[in-house]
């Protein structure tokens, strides 16, 4: 059976589908492989890629050192913020208006004392709050979040020059320290306990509920405007030009760190527009090809049906032959696209850390879908064909 | 299948004149079970049609076939393929060989499709006919009066109960022609099939129950 069908379509034109073919395929596999790539790169390594959240705060000026001038945000201002286009909500800060000492101890002998300030901003702005993160009045442990940005300096930019041991996140969170809180004539003494880290607010954060309690209770003159607010919006790139109008001051880097997100995208984006135009075109030469073969079979079909061969018989004889080729060119894309893949992160990796070397699955999964997309175009067809050379002709 | 009906058929290049001569075309005409037909007409006439009508390679403008009571024109596509398998065979006026094909590939085309022969079988048909010896040759490379006789061992190869031959020895000499329709007899009288053989002589050569004019 298979000899019947042999010639009708020459090594040119086959050498040209199959080209076509995993042209198509690595154009649109390996964009997706590299978009992947980036996407987990940006989310697992560098969370400062947060589009939704923008922090702000009033410009400090001179007359601000001066004493003229309020750097906070009245409620008025707040609910303003509120009523711009794009916000989704606000939350504000509040800052501890009181002393307090942060104090550890190793040993019976004290290795730390340190001033600190702490901050509180509700919970639904806080990147993935950890276990623990509450406090009530009457609880003796305050949980604590340090930005990841801190244990870094820490670790890369103190403990060296001290001659101190890096610590990991791990460690950190098992350690303790004691708070020393005071004001307003009064004393109290807290367990402070790194709870987690954070990658979107660079502070450091105590449940909101401990600082208003604090507050009232060690503040002499509690200042009612925050000093700094975050905003949620849908998009906050866009908005970014609205607050500077208003005079406000944004985290700016993440922003551009948000920008380049944004263009990687967009460049993966284009190539992967391109790929699935160039695979377009490929399933559309692919069609002919089947088409072609058909069509040059015709008579030799025409023959089958007439000796009692069923459509389901000769599709299996065309199919085979026609889905020998994607499948191939399918094989030979994969690895083609691999071998690109790893060229490109090989030159990036100085720029970008360290990258699996094995994509994401959706990427390969993704050409798989490919694949099937090119099987059922071509097999469509070919049964369309086979039931037009079955029929009586008038 | 008990018989074949040929239900008031006429086909649009047939003029009334033609249409009064003819005892197929515009009448009712029944081949019965196992009966040996021929149909007889000068070229142009129609002989060809009634056999692809048949078989269901034309579509019938109006009128009817009836097989067994059932008209061709209901028959799903895999249904017209079934009967091509196992109820009709029809040796077709160009051949419909595959030329890149050896002889004995042709044949396996259907003889692997049933148990109604073995190979055996069709090497001595072969051999009653003159072709043993050519059964491994490309049929591009045979003459029309050799490739016409492996079309008929192919027709032979699979079951029937109705054999269709359009001018099956037209490129045969009178002592081929004979032997080969000889067989054929022979194995449709052992089969218990029918057979309709057109041709272009008025008086056939081989024996037949029923001429009929188109």
């Amino acid at each position: 059976m298979r000899k019947i069908l042999q010639q009708e379509i020459s090594k040119w034109q086959i050498a040209l589908v199959m080209l076509a073919s995993i042209l198509g395929m690595v154009c649109m596999g390996l964009p997706m492989m590299l978009a992947d790539d980036a996407t987990q790169m940006l989310q697992h390594e560098h969370r400062l890629f947060d589009e939704k959240f923008l922090v702000l705060n009033k410009r400090v000026t001179v007359m601000n050192t001066l004493g003229v001038g309020d750097t906070g945000f009245s409620r008025a201002e707040v609910d303003s913020l509120r009523r711009v286009k794009g916000v989704e909500k606000v939350g504000t800060f509040e800052s501890n208006a009181f002393e307090i000492w942060a104090e550890a101890n190793f040993g019976g002998a004290q290795v730390l004392r340190t001033q600190m300030f702490l901050e509180g901003v509700e919970d639904e702005f806080i990147d993935d709050p950890p276990p623990g993160w509450f406090w009530s009045e009457g609880q003796e442990e305050v949980p604590i979040m340090v930005p990841t940005d801190y244990l870094a300096l820490y670790n890369f930019g103190f403990a060296p020059g001290q001659n101190l041991p890096g610590i990991s996140k791990d460690l950190a969170r098992q350690s303790t320290f004691t708070l020393n809180v005071s004001g307003n004539g009064k004393h109290a003494e807290f367990v402070g306990r790194i709870a987690g880290f954070s990658d979107r607010i660079e502070t450091i954060l105590a449940p909101k509920s401990f600082l208003i309690w604090a507050n009232a209770q060690f503040a002499p003159h509690v200042d009612e405007t925050p000093k700094r607010v975050i905003v949620k919006a849908a998009e906050s790139v866009a908005l970014q030009s609205t607050m500077m109008d208003r005079g406000y001051e944004t985290n700016k880097e993440r922003l551009q760190s948000v920008r380049f997100q944004q263009l990687v995208r967009q460049a993966m984006g284009s190539f992967a527009i391109l790929g699935m135009v160039l695979l377009l075109l490929a399933i559309g030469s692919f069609i002919l090809f089947s088409t072609l073969l058909v069509t040059r079979s015709e008579q030799r079909l025409q023959t089958l049906f007439l000796l009692g061969y069923t459509r389901r018989e000769l599709a299996l004889l065309v199919g085979r032959k026609v889905l020998i080729f994607p499948v191939i060119a399918f094989v030979l894309a994969v690895p083609t696209a691999l071998f690109l893949r790893w060229c490109i992160v090989n030159q990036l990796r100085v720029f970008i850390g360290d990258i699996s070397w094995w994509p994401g699955w959706l990427s390969l999964l993704g050409m798989l879908v490919v694949l099937v997309v090119f099987a059922t175009f071509a097999l469509l067809d070919m049964w369309r064909q086979l039931t037009l050379i079955q029929r009586p002709r008038p | 299948m008990s018989e074949i009906i040929i239900d008031h058929i006429l086909p649009d290049f047939f003029t009334t004149v033609e249409r009064r001569e003819s005892n197929v075309w515009g009448q009712r005409l029944t081949f019965e079970e196992g009966r040996f037909y021929a149909v007889s007409a000068a070229s142009g006439k129609g002989k060809s049609t009634l056999l692809n009508y048949i078989f269901g390679i034309r579509k019938i403008p109006n009128g009817d076939v009836l097989l067994n009571g059932r008209s061709v024109s209901t028959w799903s596509a895999d249904e017209r393929s079934n009967m091509r398998s196992t109820s009709l065979s029809m040796v077709f006026q160009d051949l419909q060989l595959f030329g890149h094909l050896s002889a004995r590939e042709n044949i396996a085309l259907k003889l692997a499709r049933s148990n109604e022969s073995t190979w055996e079988e069709v090497e001595n048909w072969a051999r009653q006919m003159e072709v043993f010896d050519l059964l491994d040759r490309r049929c591009d490379r045979l003459s029309l009066g050799q490739q016409q006789r492996i079309a008929i061992l192919r027709a032979l190869s699979q079951p029937f109960e109705w054999l269709l031959m359009d001018e099956p020895t037209s490129h045969l000499d009178e002592h081929n022609a004979q032997r080969v329709m000889k067989l054929v007899q022979e194995e449709c009288k052992r089969r218990a099939a029918g057979c309709i053989v057109s041709t272009l002589e008025r008086v056939p050569f081989f024996e037949v129950d029923q001429t009929v004019y188109c």
